[in-house]
Parts: structure tokens; sequence; C-alpha cells
């Protein structure tokens, strides 16, 4: 027990060391824990109620801009609502869409993918072609139906969003597949007599973790841009919950004489974008031994 | 080559077939009553029961798909209850506009992230390298719909350059400056996270060749290391490189929908999103359907290029 425990310990140490010297990767690990901790923490770093209205205090300007004031350091929207303990609940949003569509599209996908590429035949051509058929879509539009069919909700945007970018990993996963059962230690499984499931399960999964675990990481931040879409259409999560794509959808109307309304929320949404963005490139790097002896 | 051809065009069929399947049953999900929804809540039951059979709603579902396909077979998309004309003219009037907005992007994101992808692979961990790798992510992590925000407010309101929206000026435009002048934000924006996308996969496709034997070879021939790079390694890296190119063809028109949305550009996007609105499904089937073809067959121009680069590749 104890010695396990002192591996985790070195290879999460490997890891930070690795990231050390990956500057951007770095960065990235940063905004992104910075941006699950705000996440977590929004009840108590919020300085207001995201849904406090003052109407007297609308439209105040952030503290850098003239008229701004401490009192509400990125200023107040356009029913004085506080804009920074909104954007702070809008992580929330962002961060469980990332985490459920993503949960649901990588289970859909990396289940087909070991199907497809375990079992070949048949089996393979129809998998294929539901892939094929679904990376053809137009997949915001395919979102913007779905939505429209089953109703605007803040459940119904990361169902949606799980189970329209399923595609990418079902793709990688019998990629990789197909790589990894042609490898030694897969045929000397076989050689054992283990079975067929046993062997997907206990020999190939574990080892699709690496390129799993990139495409999750780029795909969290392809869906929280998604999301923030779908709500600036009023598709998705609806107001008055404080998501960055409702508020910059609600900004716009302002956007001429009052531009932070748009800016701010923007911003959150490509800081975590570029955050997260960041991370999957440094762990591919980290998880690619060529490039692994270079950094 | 002709067979080649011939086999990748039958391939497509199946898949036409499968996304005629999943428009038609989603949006025959849609709850509500078009009939209803047409007439409004004041309607009689029997000019409602007449509508439904006029529409073809009285049909069970299956009955309905068959019909609808052996229609757009025949050219007939049926017509939009919201605009009063037939779909199949709707979408054509706006597919112009979007194929327009989205090719300019297509080719700037192209000429842009081509470039941007052998300077960074011929500097490998260079300031270049460094500096451009970043501001491809920093393309691709920012929500396309944003940027156009951005840039509106930027080029459009403050410094007055460009155009806020739309495609011609209301008095006076409709020539060809005056369009280019209307299509300059919006390609760019549009361009800007394709660039991004292509830069990357160029990048990584030279390097890889860049370590091939045959660029050894034309180094020790004493070739200059500009036919090297680009009459050796970056021909090789083409072949690789074109089929991205017809994929971001097809996100490039999928994300046209976050841009018409807001240059209000008039292309087919834009009439998506507010068919989706209005729930006026025929329209949404049509443009749909429109929409997907367009991205197939660009990736089915962009696998035969690939197959006219190196015939060796085969399906």
């Amino acid at each position: 027990m104890n010695s396990t425990k002192v591996q985790y310990n070195t290879r999460l140490q490997k890891v930070f060391w690795i990231f050390r010297k990956h500057r951007l990767g770095l960065v990235g690990l940063v905004l992104t824990i910075l941006l699950v901790l705000v996440a977590i923490m929004a009840p108590y770093i919020a300085p207001y109620d995201p849904y406090d209205q003052d109407i007297m205090k609308r439209f105040t300007p952030p503290v850098w801009h003239e008229g701004g004031s401490t009192e509400h350091i990125l200023g107040t929207d356009h029913v004085g609502r506080d804009l920074l303990s909104r954007v702070i609940y809008g992580a929330r949003i962002s961060m469980s869409v990332g985490i459920f569509a993503v949960s649901i599209a990588a289970s859909i996908g990396i289940v087909l993918g070991l199907l497809a590429g375990h079992f070949m035949g048949t089996t393979d051509r129809i998998i294929s072609y539901f892939i094929d058929m679904m990376m053809a879509f137009p997949y915001v539009l395919l979102a913007m139906a779905l939505v429209a069919v089953f109703g605007a909700s803040f459940t119904n945007v990361f169902i949606v969003l799980g189970i329209t970018t399923w595609p990418i990993y079902a793709r990688v996963t019998r990629t990789e597949v197909l790589r990894i059962k042609e490898m030694d230690y897969v045929l000397a499984a076989r050689a054992f007599g283990m079975g067929r499931i046993k062997i997907i399960v206990s020999e190939i999964f574990p080892n699709l973790f690496n390129s799993i675990i990139v495409v999750c990481t780029v795909q969290t931040a392809f869906v929280i841009i998604s999301e923030s879409f779908l709500s600036f259409l009023g598709l998705g999560v609806q107001p008055p919950i404080p998501s960055w794509g409702g508020m910059l959808s609600e900004g716009r109307a302002y956007m001429l004489e009052m531009s932070w309304l748009a800016t701010i929320p923007g911003l959150a949404i490509f800081f975590a974008a570029i955050g997260i963005n960041l991370l999957g490139d440094g762990l591919r790097d980290f998880f690619d031994p060529y490039k692994r002896k270079q950094i | 080559m002709v067979g080649y051809f011939l086999k990748r065009l039958a391939m497509l069929i199946p898949v036409l077939l499968g996304i005629s399947v999943i428009v038609f049953f989603i949006m025959a999900l849609i709850p509500g009553d078009p009939a209803q929804a047409i007439l409004g809540s004041y309607a009689t039951a029997e000019n409602l029961a007449n509508l439904r059979a006029d529409l073809g709603l009285d049909k069970p579902v299956f009955q309905r798909y068959f019909i609808w396909l052996g229609n757009l077979l025949q050219g007939d998309f049926g017509s939009s209850y919201t605009l009063n004309r037939p779909v199949i003219d709707e979408v054509l009037d706006r597919l112009g506009p979007t194929l327009l907005l989205a090719g300019t992007a297509l080719v700037l994101c192209s000429i842009f992230g081509l470039l941007i992808g052998v300077i960074t692979a011929v500097k490998q961990y260079g300031w270049q390298d460094r500096f451009f790798t970043l501001i491809a992510l920093l393309g691709i992590s920012t929500p396309s719909f944003w940027l156009g925000l951005v840039l509106i407010l930027a080029f459009a309101v403050k410094l007055n350059w460009f155009p806020v929206s739309g495609m011609f000026a209301v008095y006076g435009g409709g020539d060809l400056p005056d369009l280019l002048y209307h299509l300059a934000l919006p390609a760019l924006t549009l361009a800007a996270v394709a660039t991004g996308v292509i830069a990357r996969l160029t990048r990584s496709g030279m390097l890889e060749i860049l370590r091939q034997d045959f660029v050894l070879t034309a180094r020790a021939k004493g070739l200059s290391e500009r036919k090297v790079i680009w009459h050796h390694a970056f021909k090789n890296a083409l072949v690789n490189i074109v089929p991205v190119i017809g994929i971001q063809a097809g996100f490039v028109i999928g994300g046209a929908v976050y841009i018409e949305t807001v240059f209000q550009w008039p292309g087919i996007g834009r009439m998506l999103v507010t068919a989706i609105t209005t729930r006026d499904i025929l329209l949404v089937q049509g443009g749909v359907l429109v929409v997907a073809t367009c991205y197939v067959v660009f990736n089915l121009v962009a696998d035969m290029v690939q197959h006219l680069l190196d015939p060796r590749i085969s399906i």
C-alpha cells in the first residue's frame, strides 16, 4: 500500500517536472486549475449574489473605466447585477457542461471505437459508417436542431453536446485499438488464452488512456465554446442563469456604448478555452515519447 | 483513376441517405402540431384536419419519410411556411453568399495556415515556431462569434474601416468593391479559427517529412534550402494536408453559422438559425441537407485531389 503511494507521488512529481519545462503547458495547467477552483469556490469568492438586481446601479462601468467603482470591479449589467459574480458563477456552468458533455461523448465514442477496432468485419463497417455520417453533419446545426426538439435547458445542452460529439472519440479509439492489438503484449495475452472481452478490458483499454485524455481535454474546450454559442443564440442555458454565452448575448445589445458587457464574458470563454487547449498540448507532448525526450 | 473516382462517388450514396434519415426524424420528433402553428390557435378542427391532409401529416411517419425522399430526388424540397416560397429557391438563394463567405475564408486560412505551418516546422523550437504556435492556439481557442463582435467593435464602430454588417450597402451598393468591403471582416473572422488548425497539421506533416532520407539526399546534393523545403518537402507534405483542408472546408461551412449570425450575412447559416427558432421544419430539413451535402462533396474533392497527388492512396 505504502509503496504504491510513493510511486504515485513520484509520478505526479515527474508530471510537474516535465510540465515545468513545457512552459505553455504549465500555463495551461495553472489556468485550468484556476478555472476549476473558481467553479468550485464560486459561492465563497463571488462578492455578490449573481441574481441580485440593483436597478439604480445598472450599467456601472468596470473599475478601470471612468465612473467605475471598486464596489463592482467588473461593473454591472443592464439590470444592475454584478458582472464579476456572474462571470465567477458562469465558470460553474461551463465546467459542468464541459465535464458532463465530454463524459457522455467519450463513453459512447470509446465503447463504439473499441467494438469497431477489436471485432472488425461487419461491426467495424457499421460503426465506421455511423462515424462517417455523423462527421459529415454540420455539428452546430445538429446540436441546434436537437435543442429545438428537446427544448433549451441546462441538462439538454450537455446531453445534446454529448451525443453529437462522440464520433471523434470513436475514430481515435478505433485507430488506437487497431495499433495496440498488434502489439506483442496483446498477442502474448491471446497466446495465454485470455478471452476477447478480458483482452479489451485489461490489455487494450488501459493503453488507450494517453490518446483519449488528450482528445478529452481538447474537446472540453470545444464543448465550452459550443455551449456558449448555443446560449448566445438563446438555445442553450436559459437566463437568468449566468452562462458566459448568455451574458455575451445580453451584452451584445449594449455593445456600442458599453463594450465591457460583451468583451468580459467573451474573455472568460477565451481564457477557459486557451487554458484547457494549452493543457491538452502539454499532455500530448508529455505522452509522446519522441517529444518527451526533447522537453 | 476513373474507377477510384466512381467508387468514391458511390460511397457518397449511403452517407447521404443516412443524413437524410437523421435530418428527417429529428425534425419529425419536434413536439407540437405544424398545422396548428400555421393556422394559429383559433383554427377550426375541420381546417386543421384539411391542412394536415394537405401537408401529409395524417400519414405514418415512415411513409412520410419516403414521400419526402421521393420528392427530394425530384428536386422538390417542399414549401417553407414562414416564407411562403419553395424551400429549394430559398436555400439556393442563400447558398451563394454562404459559399462565397466560406470559400474566401477557406482560401485565406489555407494560405496563412500553410505558410505558418511551413515556417514553424522549418524553424522548429525557434522563436518563430513558438510565436506562431501560440498564435495558432489563440485562434483555435477564440470563440469565433465573440471574435466577430470584437472585430466589429474595433474595426467597424471605433475605426470605421469596415461596415458593421450585411453583404451590400443599402444605398448605392451592389458592385464588387462594395461586396469585398462587406466580405473582409466576416471572412477574416471565419478564417482565424481554421488557420490555426491547418497550421498545426501542416507543421506536424512537414516535421515528419523533413526527417526523411530524401530530404537529406536533396540537401546533400547541394540544393538550396528554399528548393529543399518547397519543392521536395512541402510537395510531399501536401499529400497529407489536402484532406485536412477538405475537412476544414466542412468546418468553415459549419462555422459560417456563427459568423453569419453575428455579421447578419444573408447566408444559409443565418436562415437555419431563424428556421430552427421558428420551427420551419421543411426549411430546416432542406437547409441542413444541402449544407451536409456540400460538406460531403468537399471531402470527396479533397480525397480526389489527394489521389491525384499520390495515386498509391486507395480507399
